[in-house]
């Protein structure tokens, strides 16, 4: 049967795509090779300048500098001085998470490609005080991540996820908010997205129900507010690629996460 | 030959394809032609490991799908919660005839995937699930609820197809 429906459905697609009238190329290779360029030089940069600074830090702290744990100017972002204890799905105890020390600046060691797993091991530093459950990624390997939060009164979810092709160039600078509450989709009853202006967009859905199960959708309140949620759409650690020690955590903490979508 | 050269030699040839996979996914030439060029500029970016990939063209496959991907969760505002797929096919309405592009438009992005991958790629179910990385399991399933659903909305002239 697939040979004739392979065959029968190819030839149906191809004869409407004969129809079409696409418009010309263009310069699509050079453009690829331009932005890429230009990225690959980025990202050169700024693990030199990371380095630089961490440099500058460790040296600073072993000369017994009274300002070595003060902010330091320039710094990238900031990394948890320690992974909270958090937990995979595998292992279903809850975790109750709090805000997170913070260094002065990141951990040396660079960027490597972010997984859902680093995702999650941040997003538990991001978010407020409460017990974080339900941890999951989407079936279909993309930076997308879901986590219940219980601050007191009861689990509400969140969903983070990674988006576009950030030119890092352009990275630094405010990311632009928007906030929108569209109807009739309980997973996505706010959503909090910030577009950074190099083209990385991270947006928060935060449910009025909890994920399906099976049944339905059972319903929750909103765990966040707006305020909370810009924040942590906005964390400068989150990124295509990430911390070298978030990925690290993540994989040691989530082994093996459940799947949504 | 060096890197760049390398790779632009490659998506050369590839960049039509892939757009052409890229319209039948989103049905939008200028969405299609951006986000093959997501797909090329990431490529480019991890042309190393793409290199070591068993096969090259999949693997490029692989990166659009899920630039496609990631784009539609983006606008995933409209996404239903359960996933439940509204259905207001041909049959309510027997004088319009869906094209077969119409009728793929009708499925959720991943499925869409799915059958572009296996019915026009022609891909075998294990590298579907590669592309998608998903579980063979799922893609199988996944294939036969969409070709059921193609079947419920294509003239009935289409449905010797699944004869």
């Amino acid at each position: 049967m697939r040979t004739t429906v392979s065959e029968e459905l190819r030839s149906l697609l191809r004869d409407e795509l004969s129809a079409e009238r696409p418009p010309p190329l263009g310069d699509l290779v050079a453009t690829a090779l331009r932005d890429g360029r230009r990225i690959r030089r980025n990202r050169r940069f700024a693990a030199a300048g990371t380095t630089t600074v961490a440099g500058f830090v460790v040296l600073a702290m072993a000369l017994g500098s009274p300002f070595a744990a003060a902010p330091a100017p320039g710094a990238g972002h900031q990394v948890a001085a320690r992974p909270d204890p958090v937990r995979s799905s595998a292992a279903p105890a809850p975790t109750r998470s709090r805000p997170a020390p913070v260094l002065a600046t990141p951990i040396p060691g660079g960027l490597r490609p972010a997984t859902p797993e680093a995702m999650l091991a941040l997003l538990t530093k991001l978010v407020p005080a409460g017990v974080t459950t339900h941890y999951a990624k989407a079936s279909d390997g993309s930076l997308h991540v879901q986590m219940y939060l219980d601050r007191g009164k009861g689990p509400g979810m969140i969903r983070v996820s990674l988006g576009g092709a950030p030119d890092a160039e352009s990275k630094y600078g405010e990311p632009k908010v928007t906030i929108a509450a569209p109807p009739g989709n309980c997973v996505q009853s706010r959503i909090v997205r910030a577009e950074q202006p190099g083209g990385l967009t991270v947006q928060a859905d935060l449910g009025t129900c909890l994920a399906w199960d099976g049944k339905e959708n059972p319903k929750a309140a909103l765990i966040l507010t707006d305020a909370e949620a810009r924040a942590v759409v906005t964390d400068p650690r989150w990124g295509l690629d990430m911390d070298q020690s978030l990925v690290k955590t993540g994989t040691t903490a989530f082994p093996k996460l459940a799947r949504f979508g | 030959m060096n890197h760049d050269e390398d790779f632009a030699e490659f998506a050369e040839v590839a960049a039509e394809r892939l757009r052409t996979t890229a319209f039948m996914l989103c049905r939008d030439w200028h969405l299609a032609q951006d986000l093959t060029q997501t797909a090329l500029t990431r490529l480019y970016l991890g042309w190393r490991r793409a290199k070591q990939a068993e096969n090259l063209t999949a693997y490029a496959q692989k990166v659009l799908f899920r630039a496609y991907l990631d784009h539609r969760r983006r606008r995933s505002s409209t996404e239903a919660a359960t996933g439940v797929i509204q259905d207001r096919g041909y049959r309510q309405s027997p004088d319009l005839r869906l094209t077969m592009l119409d009728a793929l438009g009708r499925l959720p992005p991943r499925d869409r995937a799915i059958v572009i991958l296996r019915y026009f790629e022609d891909y075998s179910v294990e590298q579907v699930a590669d592309v998608l990385d998903l579980p063979v399991g799922v893609v199988k399933s996944q294939t036969k609820r969409s070709l059921a659903k193609l079947r419920e909305v294509l003239a009935a002239d289409q449905l010797a197809l699944f004869a």
